[in-house]
């Protein structure tokens, strides 16, 4: 829905730049006056005023440039060839030609009345922005909450920006439609908020969608708490010495270390002992991890916990190709009664021992080879879910199973036991208590200062950080907890409105305001995430806008692997691909599109098909592929499972079917009627019925997303189609064939001519996205057609060259997307120019992602500083 | 575009009631409240996309409306609801027809006014009258809402019918865990962070635009209000019993266990005297996508059926979708028509209304809106019959209605000519 902004709303007392009106009025009645009178009045004038224009009413330049709105319609019209309609007079290419410059230059006169700058406003962030966010602030291991929004999993690390090259394997899952995949490192007990919805034809992040409201600050407050209260929170949180440790005492609870295993426990080892001291600090049902190596099922590992009934110690290994594992029944209160203990575990190729405090609490008989090549490090008191709460000490490995005697030895104190067996140990330093050189009311202090700096992406005044140091005294005072008070503090932080809230502050009220404000755009559209420190002290400093600089800092943002975030977020909402979640084709008709063996099963063959536009998207993105390539390209990204679909050699697959961590392959292509996103299988199948493919969805998917171009609503009362298969086959007519009767509806008929061939172009694949050359009823598919009825095309590889020959017109349309959502609102007639001049810029590398990207954040709208 | 004052959203035009402490009003009326009548529940259901039109409306002098297929399930319950016909409301044209129906259904804002918003949207009715009523409970309003896709490329406008105002959506529930931790929790009031936060905001940037102070104003209002609903929920349960209910867990539910489900937690808010204004979708406008219907055994799409509804064969589906979704408002007016209270039944003393924003899910006509409320009002509304009106009487006139059942003394609602003719008895 596109407002209708007034003209005079926008007039300002700028400087006129536009020439004479009096001079241009005769011009307009030699030059376009006569033309219009020719070709349009009939049915845009007194008579006649077809889509309520009225061309009549415009007799000079002066007049017309007061609607640039109308103008763009027309330009739009005239260049796309949709009017005058087909079956009217045409005027000559010399004078469609002479129309279109003298609009185009009456577009920029009618500008130069306007105010030139939309303002930005304040808006709150969406979900997927949050999460990023607060990920950021607190350099978290862990994603703050699993969501959907993200669509790939990465499992192999595939997304590196850096290196300007796409692996030739990408091993991936998906998060919204395939098996377990939202299950993965992220903060215990945090929910998200529910999931923001999109803009008509736009995006997540729009200023006008995104409102506050009772229910969702209320998520907000919680999320404010849970965050940092999580109980896997301060494992992951990676800023923790500089933010919440008490500065008076030495680290313990975080950063337990690691083993690296020496060389010779890969050749020389017999068995293995693990031997640590613990204080736990609370004991849990969960499993408490001691130290663990993990690596699938040659993973070692010592921990206490429940599992079964049973708690107590528990010791894992990998012996003779499988993983073993055994516990021994221990009381809690003997391990958490808050002194320390030994415990121990042993194998020496026959049988598994458990020791607390010297003494073999469990024994069993395990017969077999222990598995000793593994590289991977031991991890000390973390895994995953499993973090250990507490102290834990004095870790040694061993490559043989130590004695009853050498254990008990070792709990007794003595260091030098086995030594010539020891492969590795850890221990923590000594307890001594920091010198602190300031009070630790000003380090707390400093330490709020950085904190709000980041968090609100601008220093705060003196007035806010007065609040939140206060707040820091007063909670500190009470409870004489630092650690605890400055989780109070960012709990305000993170509910306050500077850090939900994305503003583009207007006053001087600090030093350097615009700098800061572009570094927070910059990042809310590149990483959908707040500024990090690079870009907080560039604009600290006010050089931010500095071109160099900047071109220097978007280089930089578009080669950190945060940028991923802006893949994960654009590319789906741009090609509106959660279409294919719900597509669902017939079940019984095309029964192995779906994987099981009923329709309950959710899991189907779209779960790979909708990663392929996505990595495509992602290496055009990475490599700094022109954009023409997400139309026609000679590679893509396909799965086994997808590959063997497009061939039609696809079997039917059962549930069992990997549903989780997919290879995707990149895979040259010499056949184009494959390539690009347009063509994917999950484009089609997400732009079809579950009986028949829809030309008319997919006309509407391509005016939409590839020309930016939503066709107006329906009028209200369509009549029925009736092009169900068995009337098409009663009636012996192609669904081409019905609809053109439609069309003749003349209600219908604007529309549909221009919707309808970009549709029919792909006819020729089928509701599951695979080649056809005829329907099911025999008939032969028609999928010529004539692009702005200028470009005839016999078939989909001809309609691709008819886009790429429009391709000008692609890169505006990408290009308004791409601003669109950089600039989180959207662009009104006013931003036409803007659109053109990044395009334009972009063109001479033949439009490039990456540099119509930097092109966007260069251009002074984006800077929202522009000056004619 | 025209600047709209949202900044009083949760207000109301009146901006004075929250001045006044809720205890007081609240003492101040359980003093009187003997001597007045039960108070008045209010909700508004609403089923996408209009009902099969001949197994809704019995024909022409036909007062038998229990004897409709559609309708059939309301018959225990038959005596207190009453069918109302020829109610319209004006489709603006050129705007997508399905977010009006949705979005606007509510408001009924004046289709020939300027638009304040890509549809022509307002302050909805349930809030209109919960800026009259919520002094009286402890949850101003509750916005329930049924729809489990999870695709969500819908539109906001096509998911809900309860608006602030326009552009400022009245976010719903859609978990019921959600709903019950709203009803039965007190929730955690964090003072000095509140206080913390709330001085922040104050002294956030002072030259903003007025779109920008909008906006924080919503901010303002949102703690603020939730801050207030801890400590009624507070006061609430210090004199309360919780209601004796289980909480949902993520066990997986069919379609009806679901909607029967949010149903139960809506009677017990009523009951308790929760909250006495509540909007429920049963589901949202227009959403393509498929949907499985698991007490009916299909997954179909209803708005694609209601397309189709020309053919006999379509038909019978989509009618079996509309008595679905009438069965399970029987339900709910069942359920509270088995709670005694006072003289009456729960049911007597509410106001529970089934409809659509659309006429004809084909056609796309919004003339001849399928309506029928529930509960008597305190015995105001003259149930058991049907209330046919004349051609084109504008839904808002209903609408005015019930405010003014309600008491908000409202004599204008959107495009209304005049309270509804004959409702009352």
């Amino acid at each position: 829905m596109k407002p209708v902004i007034l003209f005079a709303a926008l007039a300002c007392s700028s400087p006129v730049k536009a020439q004479d009106p009096s001079a241009r009025a005769d011009d307009f009645g030699k030059g376009i006056g006569p033309i219009l009178q020719e070709y349009c009045y009939d049915c845009h004038g007194r008579k006649k005023n077809k889509g309520k224009v009225k061309l009549t009413d415009y007799g000079s330049w002066a007049d017309l440039e007061k609607n640039p709105e109308l103008i763009e319609k027309m330009i739009e019209a005239l260049g796309k060839n949709e009017m005058p309609p087909e079956e009217e007079k045409q005027p000559s290419g010399d004078q469609r030609k002479l129309m279109l410059l003298e609009l185009e230059k009456a577009f920029k006169n009618a500008m130069a009345h306007s105010k030139l700058v939309v303002p930005l406003r304040l808006r709150r962030m969406n979900r997927f922005e949050y999460g990023n966010a607060v990920r950021d602030l607190f350099d978290l291991k862990s994603w703050v909450y699993s969501i959907n929004d993200r669509i790939i999993r990465d499992h192999n690390n595939y997304f590196r920006p850096e290196t300007g090259k796409m692996p030739k394997v990408a091993r991936v899952g998906n998060r919204i439609m395939g098996l377990q995949q939202l299950l993965e490192n992220r903060l215990l007990g945090v929910m998200a908020f529910p999931k923001d919805p999109p803009a008509e034809n736009g995006f997540n992040n729009r200023g006008d969608y995104l409102s506050l409201t009772p229910t969702l600050m209320e998520s907000f407050l919680e999320l404010s708490r849970s965050v940092v209260n999580a109980e896997n929170f301060d494992k992951n949180c990676q800023t923790w010495n500089d933010l919440f440790q008490d500065p008076s005492q030495k680290p313990s609870t975080t950063g337990f270390g690691s083993i690296t295993a020496d060389k010779s426990a890969a050749t020389r080892s017999t068995g293995l002992t693990l031997s640590a001291w613990i204080r736990p600090s609370k004991v849990t049902e969960k499993w408490q991890t001691i130290v663990r190596r993990e690596d699938s099922w040659r993973r070692q590992l010592l921990a206490i916990g429940g599992t079964g009934g049973t708690w107590g110690i528990w010791m894992g290994a990998g012996i003779e190709g499988r993983y073993v594992e055994f516990g021994a029944p221990v009381k809690p209160n003997a391990l958490g009664d808050g002194k320390w203990h030994h415990v121990a575990g042993t194998f020496d190729g026959k049988q598994m021992s458990l020791y607390v405090d010297g003494k073999q609490v469990g024994r069993k008989a395990i017969v077999g080879k222990l598995y000793t090549e593994s590289k991977e490090t031991m991890q000390i008191g973390s895994y995953q879910n499993e973090p250990f709460h507490g102290d834990l000490n004095d870790v040694r490995l061993f490559r043989t199973g130590l004695s009853k005697l050498q254990i008990e030895e070792i709990a007794d104190g003595k260091q030098d036991v086995a030594k010539e067996e020891m492969v590795g140990s850890w221990k923590r330093n000594d307890d001594v208590k920091p010198e602190l050189k300031q009070p630790i009311e000003i380090i707390a202090h400093e330490r709020i200062r950085k904190l709000l700096l980041r968090a609100f992406r601008s220093p705060a005044d003196a007035k806010t950080l007065k609040l939140y140091t206060e707040y820091f005294d007063k909670q500190y005072k009470e409870s004489g907890d630092f650690t605890k008070s400055m989780k109070d503090v960012v709990s305000g932080a993170l509910a306050s409105p500077r850090f939900i809230m994305v503003h583009n502050k207007a006053s001087d009220a600090s030093p350097n305001h615009a700098s800061f404000n572009l570094a927070t755009r910059l990042s809310f559209f590149l990483w959908s995430s707040i500024p990090d420190d690079g870009l907080l002290v560039l604009a600290g400093k006010g050089e931010l806008q500095d071109p160099e600089v900047l071109e220097g800092q978007v280089d930089r943002m578009l080669n950190d692997r945060r940028v991923k975030n802006f893949c994960d977020s654009f590319a789906p909402q741009w090609l509106k691909i959660n279409n294919l979640v719900s597509a669902s084709p017939d079940f019984k008709t095309h029964r192995n599109y779906y994987f099981g063996g009923d329709d309950k099963i959710s899991y189907k063959r779209g779960m790979h098909m909708m990663l392929e536009p996505l990595l495509n998207f992602e290496t055009v993105f990475i490599e700094n592929r022109p954009i023409m390539e997400l139309v026609d390209s000679d590679f893509t990204y396909r799965s086994h499972l997808l590959e063997e679909w497009y061939q039609g050699r696809a079997a039917t697959y059962s549930i069992n079917v990997n549903l989780r961590d997919i290879e995707f392959t990149r895979t040259p292509l010499k056949d184009r009627r494959f390539g690009g996103v347009i063509t994917t299988g999950a484009v089609m199948v997400m732009t079809s019925g579950p009986f028949r493919s829809l030309p008319i969805t997919r006309g509407s998917w391509v005016s939409s997303v590839i020309f930016n171009d939503p066709p107006e609503p329906p009028p209200d009362d369509v009549p029925d189609l009736k092009a169900d298969d068995s009337t098409l086959q009663k009636e012996g007519l192609t669904v081409r064939q019905k609809l053109n009767q439609h069309s003749e509806d003349s209600r219908c008929a604007g529309c549909h001519k221009k919707i309808d061939p970009l549709g029919f172009a792909l006819e020729n694949y089928d509701l599951l996205g695979r080649w056809r050359d005829k329907y099911r009823t025999g008939l032969k598919v028609d999928a010529s057609g004539l692009l702005f009825g200028k470009h005839a095309f016999k078939d989909v590889v001809g309609f691709k060259d008819a886009v790429l020959a429009e391709k000008d017109l692609f890169a505006k349309a990408f290009t308004k997307h791409l601003l669109s959502y950089a600039l989180g609102r959207e662009l009104t007639v006013v931003d036409r120019i803007a659109v053109d001049e990044i395009a334009k810029a972009s063109e001479k590398d033949n439009y490039k992602l990456r540099d119509i990207i930097k092109h966007t954040v260069i251009h002074p709208i984006f800077n929202q500083k522009i000056k004619r | 575009m025209k600047h709209i004052d949202r900044r009083k959203f949760l207000l109301g035009t009146g901006g004075s009631m929250m001045a006044l402490p809720w205890l007081e009003m609240y003492a101040e009326e359980a003093a009187t409240k003997k001597l007045k009548e039960p108070s008045l529940r209010f909700a508004s259901f609403y089923s996408p996309m209009g009902f099969v039109r001949d197994h809704f409306f019995p024909g022409e002098g036909n007062q038998d409306f229990l004897a409709m297929p559609t309708l059939s399930p309301l018959k225990n319950v038959g005596g207190k609801v009453t069918l109302i016909t020829g109610l319209s409301r004006v489709n603006v044209r050129g705007i997508d027809v399905h977010n009006q129906c949705s979005s606007c259904y509510l408001s009924s804002a004046n289709p020939h006014g300027e638009l304040k918003s890509p549809y022509p949207m307002d302050r909805t009715l349930d809030h209109l009258i919960a800026d009259k009523v919520s002094q009286r409970t402890p949850i101003r309003s509750l916005e329930l809402n049924c729809n489990t896709f999870k695709d969500l490329k819908e539109s906001i406008y096509l998911d809900n019918i309860s608006w602030y105002g326009p552009e400022h959506v009245a976010t719903s529930m859609k978990d019921p865990r959600q709903v019950y931790q709203r009803l039965f929790k007190t929730g955690k009031s964090d003072k000095d962070i509140t206080d913390l936060i709330l001085k922040d905001a104050a002294n956030f940037e002072k030259n903003l635009s007025s779109h920008d102070k909008d906006k924080l104003d919503e901010y303002f209002t949102s703690v603020r209000e939730i801050e207030k609903q801890i400590q009624k929920l507070s006061r609430y349960y210090a004199t309360h019993e919780r209601a004796d209910m289980k909480e949902p867990d993520e066990t997986p539910m069919t379609r009806g266990e679901y909607i029967r489900m949010m149903g139960k937690l809506l009677v017990l808010a009523f009951q308790g005297e929760l909250t006495h204004v509540a909007t429920f979708m049963l589901a949202p406008e227009r959403w393509g996508t498929p949907q499985r219907f698991h007490e009916l055994n299909f997954t179909k799409s209803h708005h694609g059926l209601t397309h189709s509804q020309g053919r006999e064969d379509i038909k019978k589906i989509l009618a079996q979708v509309d008595r679905f979704y009438v069965e399970l408002f029987a339900e709910v007016l069942e359920q509270l028509d088995a709670i005694k209270e006072g003289e009456g039944t729960l049911l007597d003393h509410s106001m529970i209304t089934l409809g659509s924003g659309l006429g004809d899910g084909k056609d796309h006509t919004m003339d001849e809106l399928p309506i029928i409320v529930g509960g008597s009002a305190n015995g105001r509304i003259k149930t058991g019959r049907i209330l046919n009106c004349p051609e084109k009487t504008p839904l808002a006139n209903l609408w005015l209605s019930q405010a003014q059942l309600m008491g908000t003394g409202m004599e204008r609602f959107a495009d209304s000519t005049g309270p509804l003719k004959g409702l009352l008895a």
